[in-house]
């Protein structure tokens, strides 16, 4: 089983700061993630993962700091010396080659699953519907799905809502996906289907991934790296079993002994 | 094995005795007699005067009242979506001057009698002799006479067009916040502009919210053409009220025009519910209440639980 062929990109985070009403969520944060890698970011609710998520495709701008993806500053144009920011337009550019799974799946409920998976493609980039709409079936195959073409998300299980919306953000081919909270949202017997599909495609496909979890096995045991967060500042990063094994840190282990209540 | 008594392992199917519902009938009887009554009143009553109502009906004055009043009703609401989807965005908008400036546009126009709008445009000539175009001060480029421009027509379309934007405004603006901002996101999170995000994702789930009063302003607007009358627009209040002052046959005629307005209110229903399945799509199928699909879904999603 393949997945989508893709490109990918580094992500490099420096320095982020951002204040939401007088309430500092990122205070710094400075982080690296390599081409074709998977990064976990752990940490306790409130830790200002999911806003920093956000901010890599800039849905949440930062008050400052720098994001790269490849050698593109995002939300910005390196011009003269000077950051620019972006149109709408252009930062809609970047924003095509960053895919998104929510922890709500966000599926489009009044469009089919074949009709979610083909709109970017077809709305955003401009593509022929018969390429697509092939490519959309493949994708929707290769997450298991492919008889649940002309159904609405409504009809479907929260996993498979949620296999959709991974088969969603493929169909963009992009760089770079960001995972928030995945499986946060779904009945523990339904968390495995997403977890496999994920698992498979860090193995399978070259795309970088960015995965805000509270699955500390799955961090273990996939992802090429750990960022471990904690009130606003990166705590501990580096391989998983360094990040997580070496009990330096009592926020770790005191976070690690409640997870795995 | 747990041991089971013998009772429960017979395969006898259990008999079930629906609740008998007595007032239910005792209601219909009482709606029936009073339905016959009525029925018995207004076809027995010669002062209703049928056949005067029946030959007007087609009349050719009449006929051509109900085209104005549908014509008014449609190029209305035309003008009301179009302002109404566009002070809705406004509202929703970042910028404070787009805010404010929509705010006070709902203000005004929803707290005015469209009656006394309606007069204003008809006599905006009183006020504003002239409309120019130009650089203020020097010399316009072009002029004309006001009550050339603005006929008893266009004062009655500014003037329910201009109302009704303000009340779609709010209805299409509740129709936008009621959609999650989780959709916005994936939207944006695809790459989608802001308008094809608006165009493609937020309005058509907006559409569930805004059809059903949107329907109730079409059959509010429909009725509220009949104002124009008192700006000597014929439409099809008018058209009777002209032929009843010649001829006194004031109740039949005002039941010549109660009918067509009923007819038009039942074709405005028909069409409404149609256009609220197109927008139910995905969210029947979900909460599986509306329709034959929907139910057929519940019973089959039941059975695969089973």
């Amino acid at each position: 089983m393949t997945m989508a062929q893709l490109t990918s990109q580094s992500v490099d985070v420096r320095d982020v700061h951002k204040t939401y009403h007088h309430n500092e969520v990122l205070k710094g944060v400075s982080f690296h993630v390599p081409a074709n890698t998977v990064t976990s970011i752990l940490g306790p609710s409130g830790s200002g993962k999911s806003t920093l998520l956000r901010s890599i495709n800039r849905l949440i701008p930062i008050d400052s700091g720098l994001i790269r993806v490849g050698n593109q500053v995002i939300g910005y144009e390196e011009r003269g010396g000077k950051y620019h920011e972006l149109s709408d337009r252009d930062l809609c550019k970047q924003r095509q080659r960053i895919g998104m799974v929510f922890q709500n799946f966000n599926l489009f409920p009044h469009k089919t699953v074949l009709a979610n998976l083909v709109e970017g493609p077809q709305v955003v980039l401009g593509r022929p519907k018969g390429e697509t709409e092939l490519e959309a079936r493949d994708l929707l195959a290769s997450v298991g799905l492919a008889e649940k073409a002309d159904q609405y998300p409504g009809q479907l299980s929260g996993g498979q809502q949620q296999r959709v919306a991974i088969a969603r953000a493929l169909a963009m081919k992009p760089d770079l996906i960001l995972f928030d909270e995945p499986t946060s949202a779904l009945d523990p017997e339904l968390v495995g289907e997403v977890l496999d599909v994920m698992r498979r495609l860090a193995e399978d496909s070259t795309t970088t991934m960015i995965v805000v979890t509270h699955e500390i096995a799955f961090a273990r045991d996939v992802s090429d790296q750990v960022v471990f967060m904690a009130d606003g500042v990166v705590e501990a990063t580096g391989p998983a079993k360094e990040a997580l094994d070496s009990e330096r840190s009592p926020r770790i282990k005191s976070f690690l002994q409640r997870s795995s209540r | 094995m747990t041991p089971t008594t013998p009772e429960t392992t017979t395969t006898e199917v259990a008999q079930f005795v629906s609740l008998k519902h007595p007032w239910r009938i005792a209601g219909i009887v009482v709606v029936l007699v009073i339905a016959a009554l009525l029925l018995f009143t207004i076809a027995t009553n010669e002062r209703f005067d049928w056949p005067t109502v029946f030959s007007y009906l087609f009349n050719p004055k009449i006929i051509s009242g109900l085209g104005m009043t549908v014509f008014l009703t449609f190029i209305a609401m035309i003008i009301g979506l179009a302002l109404g989807v566009v002070i809705a965005v406004m509202r929703t908008s970042a910028s404070r001057t787009l805010r404010w400036s929509s705010g006070f546009y709902v203000w005004f126009f929803r707290g005015t009698p469209v009656l006394v709008q309606l007069v204003f445009w008809y006599n905006l000539g009183y006020l504003v002799p002239d409309i120019a175009i130009g650089i203020p001060f020097f010399e316009p480029w072009f002029s004309v006479n006001t009550n050339d421009v603005v006929t008893p027509l266009l004062a009655a379309i500014l003037g329910l067009g201009l109302n009704e934007g303000a009340y779609l405004a709010e209805i299409i603006r509740a129709g936008i916040l009621s959609v999650s901002t989780g959709q916005r996101e994936a939207a944006t999170s695809i790459g989608m502009t802001r308008f094809q995000a608006f165009r493609r994702i937020i309005l058509p789930q907006a559409m569930r919210v805004i059809v059903p009063p949107t329907g109730n302003e079409t059959i509010g607007m429909l009725k509220s053409t009949s104002l124009v009358s008192v700006i000597a627009l014929s439409d099809l209040m008018y058209s009777a009220q002209s032929i009843y002052s010649r001829t006194f046959e004031v109740i039949p005629l005002l039941l010549t025009a109660s009918i067509w307005y009923l007819v038009l209110t039942s074709l405005l229903s028909i069409g409404q519910a149609q256009i609220e399945k197109h927008y139910g799509r995905g969210a029947t199928a979900e909460a599986g209440i509306s329709g034959r699909n929907g139910m057929a879904h519940l019973l089959r999603r039941n059975g695969k639980k089973a």
